[in-house]
Order: structure tokens, then C-alpha cells, then sequence
């Protein structure tokens, strides 16, 4: 058996082992586990990426329906519809009980907003048709899809457990204001075995 | 780090794969897809041809559609739908509570199997209908390949 001398000891592990001399401290990290969970990460983060540019707000007590056969956002007047207020872009314009018990269907503060808000959107798209090189350059790059009428198109956007007078009434005052055609906001939910329509309308 | 080790005998060519731009790019790219995600898909459904729509009076007069005077017409009622093909009336009553949006769906790809020029199915809503089901009947329209048009009535 061999005879120690006293002192301090180490195991028989070469790592604990204390060495005469330099060594090396350079850790080797194996990163091919994180360069995949990045990879898949990406993956799944560009296939969900959405390209068309158009975010709604949608407020927290709002609860969107659900529908399959859908097309993409497009950029145009908002009006929100929860089950307290109407919203037309961020602005709260009537309560949802005023609409609910008024018996005239159109909501005169409703009306007047979107009708500013169209005229808005009219101006800027006349500003846009002026802008001709801007159109010829689209042209060329086959980009021409100007719809004359694109300004009138509003988005309504509508708590699932409103009642459909109410609704009614909003597109009436919609309607009133000069605006149409109205599209509804929904969320997009896809089965298995369907396919959508994402033409754009 | 990862390396690629050639091998063979003799002195081995060990090449060492810098890693460190890739997990940058790879950080990067993350983070702004992350940031600019949007985890609700937001779409739209456009509703047809309306009660009181304006006219737009630049809009030229158009033809009507084909098989305008085949009356095809969907009353959602709050016991069940009824369906009006011509002179024939399908009610379709509620399963369980719920609106049989199946037995709706395979009936309008019947009449579209028979009358595929048809385009529009003209939807009459009681005033008391959610809005989730006026949405729910739309949808089952376009599934069989009708554009929803929503008879409303006027405030008279």
C-alpha cells in the first residue's frame, strides 16, 4: 500500500487531479442542440408571419366569430361594436345601449364620424391617384390594382353575442354616411379538410 | 464548437465551423419575429349585395346576374333555417340546440350541383340572431359556393 504524504489530496478523477503547469481553459459548448431549436423556431415563426401588413385593434371585450371561407384584411374605416360601446377607430362614438334602444336606425355621432373618416380616406386616395409616377412605376411593375372606390369600404368588426337589430342598424348608419361595401371581421379558423379563399375582394 | 473531422490517415484536418454569425442571425431574426407576430388572425368576409346600399352614381348600369328570378332565399329563424328553392320550402330544424349548419351546407351544394350558374343566396335574419350565427350562416354560404346577400328590411 502506498504511503502518502499529509497534505491536501485529490481524488483519483483526472479533472480534479491538480496539475503541474499551464493548462488549457477553453470550454467546449456543443451549440448544434441550440442551433436547432433555433432553426425550428424560425421555421415556425416565418410560416405564421403574416404578409398582409393590415393589424386590427380589437379590444379586449370584444369576442370575434370564427369563419372559414375568408379573404385578407384591407385597409379601411374601423367600427368596433362591443357590448358596451361603438368604437370607429379607437373613438368611442355612442353606447351600445343607446343603439340598442333607439328606434330610429340611424346613430347620428356614428354617422358623422364615419362620414368625416371616409372623406379622409377619399383625399388621400385622390392624393395617391395623383401621384403619377408613383403610377407609372406600379404599372410597370404590374402592380395596378387602384380600385376607384376602395375609400368606401368599412370593416366592422363585431362582438359574437350582439344582437343582429343592433347590428343592423350600425350598417344602416354606415350606409347613411355614404360608406359600403361593409366587410365583417372574423377570425380565421381552418379545418382539416377545408380550403380558403384568400382572394382578395 | 462543431468541427468537421476529414480523417484519414495521417495528419487530420480538423476544421472548426464558426458558428457564432449564424446564432446571431438566428437571434436576431427571432427576436423581430417574435416582436411582429400576430398570434390572432384577423380576416374578413364580405357581405353582398345590400338593402341600402348607395348608388354610386359613376357606377354604370350592369346586367343582371344569371338566374336572377330563381328565388333562393335562406330565412334564419330561431327554431331552425328554411330554405326557399323556387316553390320548394326546406325547413331545416335545430339538432341539439344548435343551428344544423351541416345539413345547410350539403343542401346549398345541391341547388348549386343544379343551378351552378346561380351565384347569390339572399339570407333574411330575425332581429334577435347573434351576430356569431349571422357570421356561422355567411360562412356556410360561401362554403357551398353562394355570395351571402342580407335581406334586412328598412326602419319602416
Amino acid at each position: 500500500m502506498a504511503i502518502y504524504r499529509p497534505g491536501e489530496r485529490h481524488r483519483t478523477h483526472n479533472i480534479l487531479k491538480r496539475r503541474k503547469g499551464k493548462r488549457g481553459v477553453t470550454a467546449i459548448l456543443s451549440l448544434t442542440a441550440m442551433v436547432d431549436m433555433f432553426t425550428v423556431l424560425v421555421i415556425f415563426l416565418l410560416q405564421n408571419y403574416n404578409t398582409t401588413g393590415e393589424v386590427l385593434f380589437i379590444p379586449k371585450e370584444v369576442v370575434l366569430p370564427k369563419a372559414n371561407r375568408v379573404a385578407d384584411l384591407k385597409p379601411s374605416v374601423v367600427v368596433t361594436v362591443s357590448a358596451k360601446e361603438v368604437f370607429i377607430e379607437d373613438k368611442v362614438v355612442a353606447t351600445f345601449d343607446q343603439v340598442k334602444q333607439a328606434t330610429d336606425w340611424v346613430v347620428p355621432p356614428l354617422r358623422d364620424q364615419v362620414k368625416v373618416l371616409l372623406e379622409k380616406a377619399k383625399a388621400e386616395q385622390d392624393a395617391k391617384l395623383q401621384n403619377k409616377v408613383k403610377n407609372v412605376v406600379d404599372k410597370t411593375l404590374g402592380n395596378e390594382d387602384v380600385d376607384p372606390n376602395a375609400w368606401r369600404k368599412v370593416t366592422l368588426q363585431v362582438d359574437k353575442a350582439i344582437d343582429y337589430l343592433t347590428v343592423k342598424k350600425i350598417m344602416y348608419s354606415i350606409y347613411e354616411a355614404g360608406g359600403g361595401p361593409i366587410n365583417f371581421a372574423v377570425v380565421k379558423d381552418v379545418p382539416t379538410n377545408a380550403t380558403t379563399d384568400t382572394k382578395t375582394q | 464548437m462543431a468541427h468537421i473531422d476529414t480523417g484519414g490517415r495521417g495528419r487530420s484536418v480538423n476544421t472548426e465551423l464558426n458558428l457564432v454569425p449564424v446564432i446571431d442571425l438566428m437571434s436576431v431574426l427571432i427576436t423581430f419575429l417574435l416582436i411582429s407576430a400576430v398570434w390572432t388572425q384577423v380576416s374578413m368576409i364580405q357581405l353582398g349585395a345590400s338593402f341600402a346600399s348607395p348608388k354610386d352614381p359613376q357606377q354604370q348600369e350592369t346586367t343582371p346576374p344569371p338566374l336572377e328570378d330563381l328565388v333562393l332565399k335562406l330565412e334564419v329563424r330561431s327554431n331552425g333555417y328554411v330554405l326557399f328553392v323556387g316553390k320548394d320550402v326546406r325547413p331545416i330544424p335545430m339538432v341539439k340546440g344548435a343551428y344544423d349548419n351541416e345539413t345547410l351546407e350539403a343542401d346549398l351544394k345541391k341547388v348549386k350541383q343544379m343551378y351552378p350558374d346561380k351565384a347569390g343566396v339572399k339570407i333574411a335574419i330575425e332581429n334577435e340572431i347573434l351576430y356569431e350565427h349571422v357570421v356561422a350562416v355567411m360562412d356556410t354560404g360561401l362554403r357551398a359556393g353562394f355570395s351571402p346577400e342580407l335581406l334586412t328590411g328598412g326602419p319602416n
